[in-house]
């Protein structure tokens, strides 16, 4: 990561009008922040905060009511930027009549690519998304997972230096999930710059270098994720086989230097990390069932057929 | 469709367009500045530059991969939205239309003329909705269903998206109208009956310029009037002076083929009812060449030139040229111009007439120094007569007298009026009279040397034909599209192909116009204005142009609402008065924006050239096929860069 600004928003506002000309809604209120080279960039916020808004801003969907953006050097508005920008929607919005291999080709065509780079890059894309065996059906007929997955690889067609991603998880099961985490950081390792938004916090939190908050299109907070959830206050010790005497001899040491002791317990793994374990070892031991308690099975049971009974 | 259509003439179209262009644009650039203002404050004229700047530039750069790119991208969707069902109607309602469309007891050319109308009526109807209802709905599908914010993510400029588009629509509708146009030819050629099948040929007319003589031997526009609310057709009354005279330009031998073949389609007006009715009506036609007519036909524009005509008709040029001396003296003494209009009418007549009897000279007299005499003094007192100057048109006119007089010999000879009687033949009513000459042209009487058409009677490739009345008391019924030339036959494919052809350019222009409306109007919005458009530029473009060109007395706005107050019709003059002038003062503004409208509105009429090929006939390039292309060419520029700034200047994902 460099200091060199890839995306420059400066006092950017939005309102939404209707017809007549009269206020909406305010969507951003004197938005400034830079993202700089080769980071992966996180913009947080609830349903409504103005996320998608400034990513719209900043592909020329919407024009500012008032600032200046200025992405790869260039204004929102010139078309000629988009050629170092991919970009994946919240929604995949692309031609549901085309198959996977029509679909990149034709972005590829919008591209200026030639025909073999085309080619190329469209197998390699769909290699790395895993579509190889639905390459040829519509995307009509993809479930929502296929349809995001596409809608990566048109958004890399073009290898692009900046990638805005619009809730690049939504949609995606665990292993989808964190194969989309993966991409982001290797992505991320090629140089590429990355902005993403999203509200799902453990995903921003897992690949992000920097994030913004906004809310009610203000940017509330914005910096280094680990400094940002870094608490000063509080210190975290992490040890293996501590005995009920160390414990002791710790909340000594602890209680002699007035610190107050808040908990002491097992760590525990985050539930992201439960369910690829789970799976992982599903597929090294095929077969193996979770069992309920029989006690527990017996009250189930039991409950049962009263129910049945009556 | 219009009777008679006038050949196309690009520059004063081109100088049309460009007016009707410049005036859009100024308006459309008035307003965006206003906009820009009102939206930007100081910033805003700046801004309206930028955009304006960023839009020539779009244009400039636009990408032909990426234009093909969104091109076939419309066209699979097209395609996939099964479009092709719109063919498979086609062939259904053609299986079956042969059942009830088989007449034999009907007239060959009628029978071919039904199954013409219906094959190209029915290919329009199924074809124009298509393209309408897909170029409509294709651009406001696509950004409901967002999938052209994807699009415009990549480095795609508007430009390519509008023209992407509108290729795509036409290549679909080129596909489907192409093979409906193959059916439909295979169709009419197997449903014509056998011995009608000798009919099913398009006819190539050479029309030309008329004009008549009255029943008194004067020069007249039109003829008379026989009581018909419709007066397409002008009459002459048999056995007078009265004449209809055609003058048709490029005959020669070599585009003929030794032979003239003259077709006509006159009507009678009886006045003898009884028996006669039942009889056909003699006509005869007089070629001549009327070199000497021509050479006279300026100087009888004004009184002042009447004593040098009269010498001029009996061949006596030294007493032209002491009368055009005198005249020239005259001139020179007078204090003030001679009226515009006088000099404007001899210059244009004396052009026309003396370029057409001198310019032929100078390639078939090459060796002789006259010809090219007489045309530098004719373009001379031409300039001069515009002019207006008195000493340069007294200097002119002494130099053609001049002319005149130093080669009287030659002129007698050559300068004649040659006019031969052919034998008078009967007219068949509602049907054509076909008459074949053969060159060699039959003595007029015996001993008389016999003439060659082409070599005696066509003079620089223009042939005057008269048409007279032989029945006392009866009248002929003519229009200029009722007599002309006919060429050698063409194939029946040529007409249709060309029927065809019209069809297309017609869907394209509904194309371009359906996709400009789609990019700032929703998919049905944009439909009816396409459709209404339609309407218009087909029902009440000749009403609008009556309405523009003055032809329609009290035509203004105002001034009509005050004749239905007051009960007085369009034929009622009204008093001179100051509320008079008000009125007219205000309807004036307002004819100028329906000047512009008329002009905005496409016509739709110039594409019906169904009834050139059903009655027979090959479709002219001059004045139906070039009028067609360059209708839809004048509308496919200004649509896109209309388009373009639409789906520009909008937000796609405005809420």
């Amino acid at each position: 990561m460099s200091d060199e600004s890839v995306i420059q928003i400066r006092n950017l506002s939005k309102i939404y009008r209707d017809f007549w000309g009269r206020k909406k809604v305010q969507a951003l209120n004197s938005l400034s922040l830079d993202v700089h080279k080769g980071e992966i960039f996180g913009l947080l916020g609830p349903n409504g905060s103005g996320k998608t808004t400034t990513l719209k801003l900043l592909l020329g969907l919407l024009f500012p009511t008032s600032g200046e953006i200025t992405i790869l050097g260039q204004p929102a508005s010139n078309v000629e930027k988009n050629e170092r920008i991919g970009y994946l929607p919240e929604e995949s919005y692309l031609y549901r009549f085309l198959n996977a291999e029509e679909t990149l080709d034709f972005y590829g065509r919008l591209f200026d690519m030639p025909a073999a780079e085309r080619k190329k890059r469209a197998a390699e894309l769909i290699d790395m998304v895993e579509l190889k065996d639905a390459s040829r059906r519509q995307l009509k007929e993809y479930s929502k997972g296929m349809t995001r997955r596409i809608g990566l690889a048109q958004a890399l067609i073009n290898d692009p230096d900046l990638i805005l991603l619009d809730e690049p998880t939504s949609g995606l099961d665990p292993i989808g999930t964190r194969k989309m985490k993966d991409l982001i950081l290797k992505l991320r390792d090629q140089g590429k710059t990355i902005v993403m938004c999203s509200h799902l916090l453990a995903d921003v939190q897992d690949v992000c270098d920097r994030i913004a908050i906004l809310y009610a299109g203000e940017l509330k907070v914005m910096g280094r994720v680990d400094e940002l959830l870094t608490e000063q206050e509080e210190t975290q010790l992490l040890t293996s086989h501590l005995d009920d005497a160390a414990l002791a001899e710790i909340k000594e040491v602890l209680a002699k230097h007035d610190a107050n002791l808040v908990s002491v317990k097992h760590p525990t793994a985050d539930l992201e990390e439960l369910f690829l374990r789970t799976v992982r070892e599903s597929k090294e031991r095929p077969g193996h069932r979770h069992v309920s308690e029989p006690s527990a099975v017996a009250a189930t049971a039991s409950d049962s057929t009263k129910e049945a009974d009556s | 469709m219009s009777f008679d259509r006038l050949p196309f003439e690009f520059l004063p179209a081109f100088g049309q367009w460009l007016l009707v262009v410049g005036v859009l644009s100024a308006l459309a650039a008035g307003l965006s500045l206003v906009f820009a203002v009102v939206l930007h404050g100081a910033a805003g004229p700046a801004v309206a530059w930028r955009v304006a700047c960023e839009g020539v530039t779009d244009f400039v750069r636009m990408s032909p991969r990426r234009i093909w790119a969104l091109t076939v991208l419309t066209m699979k969707e097209s395609l996939r939205r099964r479009v092709l069902l719109i063919f498979i109607v086609f062939v259904v309602l053609f299986m079956f239309a042969g059942w009830f469309m088989g007449d034999s007891d009907m007239r060959p050319d009628l029978q071919i003329r039904n199954l013409v109308s219906f094959v190209l009526r029915a290919i329009s109807w199924l074809i124009l909705p298509l393209v309408l209802l897909l170029s409509c709905w294709g651009l406001p599908e696509d950004i409901r269903a967002r999938s052209l914010h994807t699009v415009v993510t990549k480095p795609v400029r508007r430009s390519e998206i509008v023209l992407g588009r509108i290729f795509g629509f036409v290549l679909v509708g080129s596909g489907v109208l192409l093979a409906m146009g193959v059916v439909g030819y295979v169709w009419i050629v197997r449903q014509v009956p056998e011995k009608a099948q000798s009919q099913l040929v398009s006819r190539v007319p050479v029309l030309g310029e008329m004009s008549f003589l009255d029943s008194n031997g004067n020069p007249s526009n039109k003829g008379i009037n026989v009581g018909d609310m419709w007066e397409y057709r002008s009459y002459i009354e048999g056995l007078t002076a009265a004449r209809a005279i055609w003058t048709f330009d490029g005959v020669d031998a070599a585009r003929l083929g030794d032979k003239l073949t003259l077709e006509s389609n006159f009507e009678a007006f009886r006045t003898h009812k009884g028996k006669d009715m039942d009889q056909s009506l003699l006509v005869q036609y007089i070629f001549v060449k009327d070199l000497k007519q021509r050479i006279v036909r300026p100087f009888k524009t004004s009184a002042d030139f009447q004593l040098a005509a009269s010498h001029m008709e009996a061949g006596d040029y030294a007493k032209v040229a002491t009368e055009l001396d005198v005249i020239a003296d005259g001139i020179g003494k007078l204090k003030v111009k001679v009226p515009k209009e006088s000099r404007q009418r001899f210059a244009d007549v004396l052009e026309r007439e003396y370029t057409s009897v001198f310019e032929p000279f100078t390639q078939t007299h090459s060796s002789a120094k006259w010809p090219a005499e007489f045309q530098a003094r004719t373009r001379e007192l031409v300039a001069a007569t515009r002019a207006g100057n008195q000493k340069p048109l007294a200097k002119a006119l002494r130099a053609l007298g001049k002319a005149f007089k130093s080669h009287a010999a030659v002129l007698k000879k050559e300068i004649v009026d040659v006019s031969v009687e052919m034998s008078p033949f009967e007219i068949a009513e509602f049907k054509g009279n076909k008459q074949v000459f053969k060159r060699k042209l039959p003595p007029a009487s015996i001993g008389a040397p016999q003439l060659d058409l082409f070599d005696d009677l066509v003079h620089g490739g223009r042939l005057r034909v008269e048409v007279r009345g032989l029945e006392r008391g009866q009248y002929l019924g003519m229009a200029r599209p009722d007599l002309f030339i006919r060429l050698p036959d063409r194939p029946f494919l040529s007409g249709f192909s060309k029927a065809i052809l019209a069809n297309w350019l017609m869907m394209v222009l509904i194309t371009v116009i359906g996709v400009t409306a789609s990019c700032f109007l929703k998919g049905p919005i944009a439909a009816v204005l396409t459709f209404s458009l339609i309407i218009m530029g087909t029902v009440f473009h000749d009403f609008m142009d009556r309405l523009v060109h003055d032809k329609v007395p009290g035509a203004g706005a105002v001034e009509s609402v005050f004749r239905i107050g007051t009960h007085k019709n369009q034929s009622v003059k009204l008093d001179d008065s100051i509320g008079k002038s008000i009125m007219q003062a205000i309807d004036k503004p307002l004819l100028a924006a329906l000047w512009l409208v008329f002009h905005v509105i496409p016509n739709f009429n110039p594409y019906e050239v169904t009834g050139w090929v059903a009655n027979g006939f090959d479709v002219p390039w001059s004045s139906a096929m070039m009028t067609c292309l360059f209708n839809t060419l004048a509308y496919f520029l200004p649509c896109s860069v209309l388009g373009y700034f639409m789906l520009r200047l909008r937000e796609l994902e405005s809420k």
